[in-house]
């Protein structure tokens, strides 16, 4: 079964710009992959999952100040805030 | 000789090395120098007190360099760091560098490392790759010649390749014994922070160190570890052998019968299915873990134009390499509606039926043997003409106890074609004490 | 326009902000109002690699309340899982949210409408993470080419409480949004103060038609706003004969109509899997009782409390028990006065009136001490009624100043009074502001008359126009 077409939706999906030789190369390359993984449809077995039963404790409800500069690593930044780009086309 | 005099000799001795074999992103000249000054003024010791210890570039350093060995993340600085690199330094180590590796961890070889970062050369023939994802790891703890240990990571192999390809000892602890707080994603629910040494005691101490559970990290656990006993009976998976080349398996039955432990050869054709459920779990994981990187807040930036879409798209397609494209598209794709139960659901409850299964076998047997990998270190010119599939498909012997999250080691086995070859040696979830010593065992005799 | 015979449904998800200190997976202040821009922020929150999320207790336990105010049935088991998708208010490209293993299921909720009551079906409450905020810059989201985002919000716990599309009207959608913020803050299960506290997603449809999304509408008020908008929308194209497509649109305050954000073809495929940082839920039933005994009293059972208590008459009981903090209030007061039907017959009358008009919940009102002087002033007769009803409205306007200086007559603050004047008249504001000189003088003669005519009017316009400057300014 061909999901090439498939491919290239879930590459827009994920925000990745393909070239056109990109996609010829990139796309086949992933294809072929998922023809050989496909043998996973053999397997049919119902397996029941363990469900967790460890002791657990949450993180109670008290705050604690930050000390990360969040403007370390971005120079998109204006009046505190971080530059975005427009949200309708 | 104190310890600043030890670290200066420590830093010339990476600088050659990474000269000589590529291996560092980056080497913490200044950092090393202040933690130096500091341990000698402090006076205090520690476990780690004259060990410089390399940490593979996907785990955080505050205020160090840090790029999970991709292009996108070229110039990262975290303010913050790994849980790990507390506990060494707590007990007196230094960082002495960030080892290089392939984009994220995915690679096999460490020859997918983002552009512009170095591609680390095998010691023992520089015409061959060292083994990835944590390539520099392993070429750097073959080459120091004192006092070094790697801080390393695997997801489906990443410590085992580059270990058994360069000759020395790599341990992968059992999944959640070592806090991933600090490190940079690939898949969640399969990383492990693992360390490197000349032998198994010098891995093992580091990792004694790192181990425990951590409360910034809700997958980190303690439990109580069972004493070591001494291995009396090991399981040898027949399906693992397939597809190993013929001198390595004969390197590998000839390494069995030295040591001494009853064995017996049994079938488990559930790990024909490990590489598709490993590839399909992980790539769904990173290509959400991967979803951040869009030129906002971190990581690579450009000024902003046209929709978010567009930039996004824009950013990402420009900086992801090949690979990293390849695998998130590959995980968008198995997790979407239509093909989820197919791939990402079935991948699923095959990795909980494989563990199952193990957890069967070690009611039998002590611990399961495997060859580490199933080739020697390929030479450079022979990976381009591989195909991804033919390369995934090379992770066949160290997928299935990464799979199932077993603690295992790799440790020098013999050489063919004077290339190194490793023995893989797994363990019972928590049983981290019967590994270590059952890897000494295996150490003396091989030796 | 909107016709009574044509056929609406109306379903809404709403996305409420659970009062906690720390954020939903990290520990950093939930509470933005006085903090600069991405201030309260950590590696966590702004998705910075390498980063973990650890679940906040008392999010989890409000969230089990707010199942069981809306009669849910709580999933003993139940997982976090990733929805990815990329927006640049979501810092690690995925939200951690519940999606085939809710916290809660099945239950529902009643609403009076007309004097009828009706049951809604809610379809499932989860728990999620709120992204950040985000500003356009220059213009509304359909102009600005470029937006600014604040992450202090991004990590809040969020409560989604999904009903079935059982609303036959606007009207019911709107109270049951006010009946549920109203519950939720008497329980205080959320932060009525707080922005943005409680938003909404409402899909609507009209004779059986596609539905469409709005997402992200803030308050009551909007609420009503933007599904009007949007069923006009509808209703004009079905008089056009055309066909409602299925969409996902946003209410703009500014042109008051409805905006295409994304048509159904390039629908998000959000992809969820399982979050693997973070362990399962486990909810057992002793949990859940120990969360239900700890609940405040729902203002009903409240109102049955003054009534056997206090035998009040069951108006006054009523609105007592439905002001949220206002039956508290009223016991810390009647422990220092006799006259608890005086006392009860002021806070629910000129005290609630004042509360109300400034909105204000009980803590920004004046304090028990505050008001129990005045009341004790009217018990001893030493002012009347009338008298501590004007007291009252000052006290409110003038939260510094002691009961003695608010009673002095000879002082006037004037800039107070012209501020309330400004604040009555808005009308003649913007008159004056569209260039009616004229109306000021009825300004000032609004002031004049508020102080007895004990002032002089030139400077009263001169404060009048510094303040409107000042306005404007703004």
């Amino acid at each position: 079964m061909d999901h090439r077409e498939s491919l290239k939706k879930a590459a827009a999906i994920a925000r990745i710009k393909l070239s056109a030789q990109e996609e010829e190369r990139l796309v086949s390359e992933i294809d072929e992959a998922l023809k050989v993984f496909s043998k996973i449809d053999a397997f049919k077995d119902y397996v029941e999952e363990p469900k967790f039963t460890g002791a657990r404790k949450l993180r109670s409800d008290s705050i604690k100040k930050c000390d990360i500069d969040p403007f370390s690593n971005s120079k998109l930044i204006k009046n505190r805030k971080f530059i975005g780009p427009k949200l309708v086309d | 000789m104190d310890i600043i005099e030890t670290t200066e000799k420590a830093i010339e001795e990476t600088e050659r090395i990474h000269k000589k074999l590529n291996c560092f992103i980056t080497i913490c000249v200044k950092e090393a120098k202040a933690r130096a000054k500091e341990l000698k003024m402090s006076k205090k010791k520690g476990r780690l007190f004259g060990k410089f210890i390399s940490v593979k570039d996907a785990i955080c350093t505050r205020g160090i360099r840090t790029t999970a060995g991709s292009a996108i993340l070229a110039n990262y600085v975290p303010p913050f760091n790994a849980t790990v690199i507390d506990k060494i330094e707590a007990e007196g180590g230094i960082v002495i560098g960030k080892t290089t590796m392939d984009d994220f961890g995915f690679g096999t070889f460490c020859t997918n490392v983002g552009k512009g970062l170095p591609v680390p050369k095998n010691p023992h023939d520089i015409g061959r790759a060292t083994g990835g994802s944590s390539g520099g790891a392993g070429a750097a703890t073959f080459e120091f010649s004192k006092d070094h240990l790697a801080l390393a990571e695997s997801t489906g192999g990443s410590i085992t390749a580059p270990a058994a390809f360069c000759g020395v000892v790599g341990v992968t602890p059992t999944y959640g014994k070592v806090s991933r707080y600090g490190l940079i994603d690939y898949a969640n629910s399969l990383d492990k922070i693992g360390t490197m040494g000349k032998n198994v005691s010098e891995a093992e101490m580091l990792s004694r160190v790192i181990f425990g559970k951590d409360k910034q990290d809700e997958t980190s656990w303690t439990q109580e570890e069972k004493p070591a006993k001494k291995i009396k009976k090991i399981g040898v998976i027949k399906e693992m052998l397939n597809g190993v080349d013929e001198k390595i398996k004969k390197a590998f039955w000839n390494a069995i019968n030295k040591l001494g432990a009853e064995y017996e050869e049994i079938s488990f054709p559930l790990i024909d299915y490990s590489v598709a459920s490993y590839y399909i779990i992980a790539t769904a994981e990173a290509s959400s873990n991967l979803a951040r990187y869009y030129g906002m807040r971190y990581g690579a930036q450009e000024d902003i134009s046209g929709s978010f879409s567009e930039h996004f798209a824009s950013i990402r397609s420009k900086y992801f390499s090949d690979e990293e494209k390849r695998r998130i598209i590959l995980g968008t794709f198995v997790r979407t509606a239509g093909y989820k139960d197919k791939y990402y659901l079935k991948a699923l409850r095959i990795r909980e039926k494989i563990k199952q299964e193990f957890a069967l076998l070690f009611k039998r047997f002590d611990s399961l043997v495997t060859p580490a990998m199933p080739i020697i270190a390929p030479k450079f010119d022979e990976i381009t003409k591989l195909k991804p599939i033919e390369v995934y498909a090379l992770d066949s012997c160290t997928i299935p106890p990464n799979l199932a999250g077993l603690p295992h080691l790799s440790i020098p086995m013999s050489k063919v074609n004077n290339m190194p070859v490793g023995l893989q040696i797994i363990c019972n979830s928590w049983e981290e004490n019967m590994l270590f010593e059952f890897g000494r065992q295996v150490e003396s005799v091989l030796k | 326009m909107i016709g009574s015979n044509v056929k609406v449904m109306i379903g809404l998800e709403s996305h409420i902000q659970l009062k906690t200190e720390s954020k939903l997976f990290c520990s950093c202040s939930t509470n933005s109002t006085k903090s600069k821009p991405n201030e309260n922020t950590c590696q966590i929150c702004l998705g910075f690699p390498g980063s973990k999320p650890t679940l906040n207790e008392e999010a989890v336990r409000k969230a089990i309340a707010l199942a069981k105010i809306l009669n849910c049935k709580i999933n003993e088991y139940s997982r976090f899982a990733r929805k990815i998708y990329f927006y640049p208010d979501l810092p690690k490209g995925f939200q951690i949210t519940q999606y085939d293993e809710p916290l809660a299921v099945k239950g529902e909720f009643s609403i009076e409408q007309n004097g009828k009551k009706k049951t809604i079906n809610i379809t499932r409450v989860h728990i999620e993470e709120d992204p950040g905020k985000i500003e356009y810059i220059g213009g509304h989201i359909g102009t600005a080419q470029q937006v600014l985002v604040d992450y202090n919000r991004s990590g809040l716990p969020l409560c989604e409480a999904v009903t079935e599309p059982d609303f036959e009207n606007i009207d019911e959608a709107v109270t049951y949004v006010r009946k549920l913020f109203h519950l939720l803050s008497y329980l205080d299960l959320i932060d009525p103060n707080q922005e943005g506290v409680m938003r909404t997603d409402a899909n609507i449809s009209i004779d059986g038609g596609e539905r469409v999304e709005l997402k992200n509408i803030s308050g009551s008020d909007a609420v009503e706003k933007s599904l009007k908008a949007e069923l006009n929308r509808q209703m004009f194209l079905k008089a056009q004969s055309k066909k409602v497509e299925r969409e996902t649109r946003m209410y703009s305050e500014e042109t008051g109509t409805t905006i295409l954000l994304r048509k159904k073809e390039y629908e998000e495929e959000y992809g969820y899997i399982r979050e693997p940082d973070l362990l399962p839920i486990i909810v057992n039933e002793s949990l859940v009782n120990e969360i239900k005994g700890q609940m405040k009293k729902l203002p009903e059972e409240v109102e049955h409390e003054i009534l056997t208590k206090y035998k009040l008459p069951k108006q006054i009981a009523h609105q007592l028990a439905f002001k949220r903090g206002l039956y508290e209030y009223y016991i810390e007061c009647a422990k220092k006065l006799k006259n608890v039907d005086l006392l009860a017959r002021w806070l629910v009358g000129d005290f609630l009136k004042c509360a109300n008009w400034h909105n204000y919940e009980i803590e920004h009102c004046p304090s028990v001490e505050r008001f129990l002087e005045l009341m004790q002033l009217i018990e001893k007769g030493k002012i009347t009624e009338r008298e501590g009803k004007e007291l009252i409205k000052k006290m409110f306007d003038e939260p510094k100043k002691s009961l003695k200086e608010l009673q002095t007559k000879g002082e006037i603050d004037l800039d107070s009074t012209i501020k309330t004047v400004i604040k009555e008249n808005q009308k003649a504001v913007d008159m004056i502001r569209s260039g009616d000189e004229k109306s000021i003088n009825f300004l000032v003669g609004q002031t004049l008359r508020k102080i007895n005519f004990k002032g002089d009017p030139n400077e009263i316009r001169r404060v009048i126009q510094k303040e409107l400057e000042k306005k404007s300014e703004k």
